[in-house]
């Protein structure tokens, strides 16, 4: 079994696992594209609202439901120990890169994503878990593609 | 679907000249590694003890402490850890050097393993002598070779 | 490949005299283990850190040698005896002229 030789540097719990929260950023985008485009996107657009209504549990649109579980409860001993402390986690540098990336300026209109976002703990929290997800235009869409869209 | 005898031959013949990927030390290399260190002396099973979790899910990253019985003083200390892996590409790991101000000789380091095998921690004192100890663990995702 | 390469170093910022501290370092690098290869079967050249040291008012009080088989992002726990209040330097360096320092002040009581 793995983890009966396991070192607790420390069982210091730093705040639950993110969770997938509604996303109401798409809510207003697809507000938005409901007054410019018409027919074809209608389609696309109901598909989308209709997987971001939380009590619609059917199992055509939320195949998991009450199973969802984090990644997490999954993990070994030690690898929890690693990502449960900042201090011996190796992610905490993407964290710090991104927070450097977040002020750059990128792109065809010459902005950060500050410009339009400002403080990413509280403008961006929990959206990476809401992705992959389909646009308002029908899109499949990961992270990288909706960064994408707004360079 | 039948293959005829040539296209047979060249497919064996292309398959045995594929670079040696899985390169790796034997137990040999290893020992070798640890009678450099050794330089001829004994090296007695003691005082040390290897961690390592005996299921390892990933390689790359496995967390390993390495913890000697000493009083860490100036008459008595631990002067060098030296880790040797057996089924490594390359047996040296690491080694660390300590002083009488560690106060206490125990690390905490994450390594790569390539294969499930045993992992020998070497630990040489001030008076000049060995001590060792092992821990075996079994790797599911090989680092080095796996990208 | 990250442009940048920290450090993090966790430890106390004040202790008694005696007292053992643990230090935790962890610095960003890739330690590229130069047995890996490219789509292309090209093999990726070694690049890892190969020396780290500690020193604790000028004076070394620990050192580590650095293998290929050392994880990638480096994380040392150690200890070591507050003596003296002062500072504390860690040094990597490694290939392709590598090197990197961080510093850390002490208050000892």
């Amino acid at each position: 079994m793995p983890g009966s030789n396991e070192m607790s540097h420390s069982d210091q719990m730093l705040g639950s696992p993110t969770t997938p929260q509604g996303s109401t950023m798409l809510r207003g985008n697809a507000t938005a594209r409901l007054r410019q485009v018409f027919f074809p996107c209608l389609l696309g657009t109901l598909l989308s609202l209709g997987t971001l209504l939380p009590f619609n549990a059917s199992s055509q649109v939320d195949p998991v439901g009450s199973e969802r579980q984090s990644s997490y409860v999954l993990m070994s001993s030690d690898t929890k120990a690693m990502q449960d402390d900042p201090t011996l986690n190796p992610a905490t540098f993407a964290v710090l890169d991104g927070q450097v990336l977040w002020q750059e300026v990128a792109g065809k209109k010459n902005q950060s994503c500050s410009s339009c976002h400002g403080d990413a703990a509280v403008s961006m929290k929990g959206v990476a878990a809401s992705y992959p997800k389909v646009s308002a235009t029908g899109q499949l869409l990961n992270l990288e593609g909706r960064i994408n869209q707004c360079l | 679907m039948t293959i005829d005898r040539r296209t047979f031959v060249m497919g064996v013949a292309a398959v045995s000249v594929l670079p040696s990927l899985n390169a790796f030390a034997t137990v040999d290399d290893a020992t070798q590694a640890v009678d450099k260190i050794l330089s001829g002396q004994p090296a007695k099973v003691g005082r040390v003890t290897l961690e390592i979790p005996p299921l390892v899910e990933n390689g790359n990253l496995v967390t390993m402490k390495v913890s000697v019985q000493s009083p860490m003083t100036e008459a008595d200390y631990v002067r060098a850890i030296h880790i040797v892996a057996e089924g490594n590409p390359l047996p040296n790991v690491v080694s660390f050097f300590l002083s009488p101000r560690s106060g206490r000789a125990v690390i905490t380091t994450r390594i790569r393993l390539g294969d499930s095998q045993r992992v020998r921690a070497i630990a040489q004192m001030n008076d000049g002598s060995f001590w060792q100890g092992d821990a075996a663990t079994l790797v599911t995702l090989a680092a080095c070779t796996e990208v | 490949m990250s442009k940048t390469s920290r450090t993090i170093v966790t430890m106390p910022a004040t202790a008694k005299k005696g007292e053992i501290l643990e230090v935790r370092i962890i610095v960003q690098h890739d330690m590229e283990s130069g047995f890996r290869h490219t789509e292309t079967g090209q093999r990726v050249p070694r690049d890892i850190i190969r020396d780290f040291r500690c020193t604790y008012n000028g004076a070394e009080v620990f050192r580590v040698e650095l293998h290929p088989a050392m994880g990638a992002n480096p994380l040392i726990v150690f200890t070591t005896v507050a003596t003296e209040s002062g500072t504390l330097e860690f040094k990597w360096s490694g290939d392709n002229d590598y090197a990197s320092s961080t510093t850390s002040s002490l208050t000892v009581t």
